[in-house]
């Protein structure tokens, strides 16, 4: 067996992936009680692909209304109408620190 | 360090320091209240009050959350912020939350602001109240 050239060892699969999801930020947004997002994860089938979602439409109301630093904005997600509170770093990346609807 | 007790006290007094009676009325039931539950998730906490029923609630026993506080920290770069959540007029429970940093288990108060830095619009403050569905 020929061995792996460095350029597709590089590559191995889990470089392709997406970044990691902080699980206590899942826990911390999720499970907290009379939070009402079950339906939301229900939605989207796990907690972390639903922080996904709730990233994804966050940064596009962001770069939308080109805000920067602290920020609490309304998103909709799969017809769920929730508030993000977070904070855009100098380089465009967003945090977000908690969700509810 | 700053003990979490001592956080939690000094962003409620921030956070209901205020003339209109909303802050007032919640200032009351803050000092009158006790913590029941106080729940780390490793992303912040949240710390559960009761108040006795013999102190006032708001008029109409509104159900809200709401926050302006925000917080430096030894060992969070981003710093952290906060939500008091009103259930039925009285004080229920105050979230902490990171921006995506690990909660430090030992820290350092380094100051409290508000949105706008030092100054605060009381009434703006209200009509950012968000409304909730009352917890049961």
């Amino acid at each position: 067996m020929s061995p792996v050239p460095p350029a597709a060892e590089a590559l191995v699969p889990q470089d392709l992936q997406l970044p990691k999801i902080d699980s206590n930020k899942l826990h911390h947004i999720f499970k907290k009680p009379g939070r009402d997002l079950d339906s939301l994860v229900t939605d989207f089938g796990s907690q972390g692909s639903a922080f996904e979602a709730i990233r994804n439409a966050t940064q596009e109301a962001i770069k939308k209304q080109n805000i920067s630093g602290m920020y609490e904005i309304e998103i909709e997600v799969h017809g769920h109408k929730l508030t993000v509170r977070g904070t855009v770093m100098n380089d465009g990346t967003i945090k977000i620190g908690t969700v509810f609807p | 360090m700053t003990t979490q007790a001592a956080l939690e006290n000094a962003v409620l007094e921030k956070l209901l320091n205020g003339k209109s009676e909303p802050f007032q009325i919640l200032f009351r039931q803050y000092q009158a209240s006790t913590v029941t539950k106080r729940q780390m998730t490793g992303a912040g906490f949240f710390t559960y009050f009761s108040v006795p029923s013999d102190v006032p609630p708001l008029p109409r026993a509104p159900s809200f959350c709401f926050g302006d506080v925000h917080a430096e920290l030894t060992g969070l770069k981003l710093g952290a912020g906060f939500l008091l959540t009103v259930n039925k007029g009285y004080i229920y429970d105050l979230e902490a939350y990171s921006y995506e940093e690990p909660w430090p288990s030992n820290f350092e108060l380094v100051r409290l602001y508000y949105d706008n830095d030092e100054s605060r619009n009381e009434d703006k403050v209200i009509k950012s109240f968000h409304a909730r569905r009352p917890i049961e």
